[in-house]
This record gives structure tokens, C-alpha cells and sequence, in this order.
């Protein structure tokens, strides 16, 4: 799994390229509790290259949107693979996490001038 | 299905052997050390030994010559493996009391032609037919209906699993999305299931069963992953409430819970003699 982090004006977007499962999930929790603990929480999960996520990678996500909304922030979702969102599903997360199309709906939709 | 002990400390090596001897349908335990070797012998009983030479501890020749020492595990068929070609290499693995003897890197036909002189009177893979198109015809594929891997460790296993899962799939012509559920039901058991069976972070070897079953109605394929840990069930562990607020949704839980929601049927049981046995059912479309 790779990680590519662009810093809008007001929102974070994070590109993640690969597999979010067992052995690469830490990775990406301590890329988005190091952007939420530096005050952005703004974030935008860029996951269009993302074949595969486990409940590891969703632990990951939802530590996140809780600590982020609790702080005035959002986690959002972008570019969601049907593979990808049939385990969103399944485990209940697309009814509490908002899932944009691509990055640019998901930035935009912070209404913040990013 | 017979079963065979390799012996080898190298991970490349020991992961190359074991899948393609896996994919010719045998049942592959591994061993790292001589010791490990020796051991597994004796409680694994396989049906033949692979024995690397140069090995950490006490060496494969040492290990050879303890499990030939041992009236339970004497008739046991060991094959050296050496990268030595030194020319007296042969000589000393029948001193120490190999059976047979064979160079690296593994020339697989070779090995195979002189692993069969000694599993003559073990009972072959399994294989059914599959019928291939209707234009086809007579044509038949063969295929292997099941298979069977024991990786070392827990989690470490997981990229060895996924492999051994896709190459099942695919020569049982198994569906993307069924092999697409399988791969996050094995994520789920690595990580999130199995690794609750030991105490602290002492891992033990895990082993994948798969097994397909076409003349049932519907087929079904079969997931058993047995392993050594602590007796535990993980099926008595309540699926977390999905309707939640974000809120209050619980950040754990979500393992077993997926895993039960991609299979159709999920059994546990545990005993001393084979440890921790949770098998997982998935219904499959008729043919």
C-alpha cells in the first residue's frame, strides 16, 4: 500500500494505492491520526486505486472520522471501488461515512473554499 | 493425500517448494530448523521427509540421523537436499541415513520422479472432472477439489494463503466474487480471529483446508483453518449492532462479523488432538 497526501487550502486528501487489509492498515492509521492530531481534519480518503479493504482498514477509517468529527471535522470517501463499497456495506459503513464519486465532489463538499 | 515434511530454513526457498508441491496436491508441513525437524516427524508422521542439509542448530544430516534413530519415525522415506554438488555428497547423505538425494536449486520433475519410488503405496491427490464447454465436446478439464497448506506463522501466513486461494480458484474455475468474499473471509481469520487463539505474541503454525464440493446441490466450497492455540470460539462472539450511530458504533468487532456475512455456514470445534478446527461454508452457484 502507498500513501500520497496533497494539502488543500482547508482539506487533506489522501491517496491510497493498493491493498487497506491486515498487514498495511497501521500505515494508514498513523497517516491520518498524524494529520487529524495536527489539526487537519478536513480529510478526504482518495481510495479510486484502493482493489481491497478488510475490517482492519475500516478500524483505521472510522478511528479517524470519530476523532475528526469530534474535532469539528469530517472523514469523507472518494472514487470507492464496487469491491470496495460491497465491504462498506456489509459491515454498515456506508450509511455513516459519506462516499463522493471522485476527489474533487468529495473536497468541494466541505463548502470551505478548498 | 500425502503428506510431506520439508525441512528448510530459508523462507524463499521454503515458500517456492511448498506451493508447488501444493499445487501438485500434496499435503505440505513445513519445518525452519533441524530440531523442528526432528520434532515434526515424529508428531506430524508424514509420508515423506525433504531434508535441507545446511540447517541452523543441528544440521540435516544430524536431523536425518536422529529421525532414522527413532523406531517411530525409522521408516520414514528422507530425501537430502544439498546446494552442495560436491561428489561425495551423495555418500554421506545415505551414511547418514537419507534415502534418497537431490541437488538445488529443485529441478521439480527430478524431485517428483524420485519422491514417487517411496509414496508408491500412498493414496494419490484427488481429482473430479469439471466438463468443459458445450461446444467442446468431450472435452474434460481436470481438476484438483482440494488442497492443503500450513504456513508458519499466524499472520505471517496470510500472503501465502491468498496465493494458495487464487491458484484453488482458479483451477476449479471458481468465480471472481466468491474468490473476491474468500480473500477478505482469510484477511478477517489471519488477523482478526486466529490471532486471539495465543497468549501474548507467540505465533503457531495455521493450516488451510480447501475443499470443493461439486456434487452437492448447490456445490459448496469449504474453507478449515486448524490450528495448535488456546481452546476459543470465535462464533460465540456477538456480531456488533451495524445500526449504530457513528457515534456509538464500536471501532472492533467487525471481523467475524464479515466473515459471516460472506459465508453460509460457519462450524467451530476444538479438541487436544487437533487443536482449534473452524470450517467455513460457502454455497456456490450450479454449475
Amino acid at each position: 500500500m502507498e500513501l500520497a497526501t496533497t494539502h488543500h487550502e482547508h482539506v487533506t486528501v489522501i491517496a491510497i494505492a493498493g491493498s487497506v487489509d491486515s498487514l498495511t492498515a497501521e500505515q494508514l492509521t498513523t497517516s491520518l491520526v498524524e494529520h487529524v492530531g495536527t489539526g487537519r481534519v478536513h480529510l478526504v480518503c482518495d481510495f479510486k486505486d484502493v482493489n481491497y479493504t478488510s475490517s482492519a482498514g475500516l478500524r483505521s477509517l472510522l478511528g479517524a472520522l470519530k476523532e475528526s468529527r469530534r474535532l469539528g471535522g469530517d472523514l469523507r470517501m472518494a472514487a470507492v471501488q464496487p469491491s470496495v463499497l460491497r465491504v462498506l456495506s456489509l459491515s454498515g459503513f456506508a450509511s455513516i461515512i459519506k462516499i463522493f464519486d471522485d476527489v474533487t465532489g468529495a473536497v468541494n463538499s466541505y463548502g470551505l473554499g478548498a | 493425500m500425502p503428506k510431506i515434511l520439508l525441512v528448510e530454513d530459508n523462507e524463499m526457498n521454503r515458500e517456492m517448494l511448498s506451493r508447488r508441491l501444493a499445487r501438485k496436491g500434496f499435503d505440505v508441513v513445513m519445518a525452519v530448523d533441524g530440531l523442528q525437524g526432528v520434532a515434526m516427524a515424529s508428531t506430524e508422521m508424514p509420508d515423506l521427509v525433504l531434508m535441507d542439509m545446511s540447517l541452523p542448530g543441528i544440521d540435516g544430516w544430524e536431523a536425518t540421523r536422529r529421525i532414522k534413530a527413532d523406531p517411530a519415525t525409522r521408516t520414514l522415506p528422507v530425501i537430502a537436499l544439498t546446494a552442495h554438488a560436491m561428489s561425495d555428497d551423495r555418500a554421506k547423505a545415505l551414511e547418514a541415513g537419507c534415502d534418497e538425494f537431490d541437488t538445488k536449486p529443485v529441478d521439480l520433475a527430478r524431485l517428483l520422479g524420485k519422491m514417487e519410488l517411496f509414496l508408491k503405496s500412498a493414496s494419490p491427490p484427488e481429482v473430479a472432472e469439471v466438463s468443459g464447454g458445450p461446444a467442446a465436446g468431450a472435452h474434460v478439464a481436470r481438476v484438483a477439489t482440494e488442497a492443503s497448506i500450513t504456513l508458519p506463522a499466524v499472520h505471517a501466513s496470510l500472503p501465502g494463503f491468498k496465493t494458495e486461494l487464487e491458484h484453488f480458484c482458479m483451477q476449479a474455475s471458481i468465480s471472481a466474487g466468491v474468490q473476491e468474499n474468500f480473500q477478505v473471509v482469510l484477511d478477517e481469520i489471519c488477523a482478526n480471529v486466529f490471532k486471539h487463539a495465543y497468549p501474548g505474541e507467540q505465533p503457531g503454525s495455521l493450516r488451510l483446508e480447501l475443499r470443493l464440493e461439486r456434487r452437492g446441490n448447490p456445490p459448496k466450497l469449504e474453507l478449515t483453518f486448524i490450528d495448535q492455540g488456546r481452546p476459543f470460539n470465535p462464533l460465540a462472539k456477538a456480531a456488533p449492532d451495524l445500526s449504530l450511530s457513528w457515534e456509538d458504533r464500536p471501532i472492533g468487532g467487525l471481523g467475524i462479523h464479515l466473515v459471516q456475512a460472506l459465508t453460509d455456514r460457519q462450524t467451530y470445534s476444538h479438541s487436544v488432538e487437533e487443536g482449534n478446527r473452524l470450517t467455513l461454508t460457502k454455497h456456490l452457484p450450479p454449475a
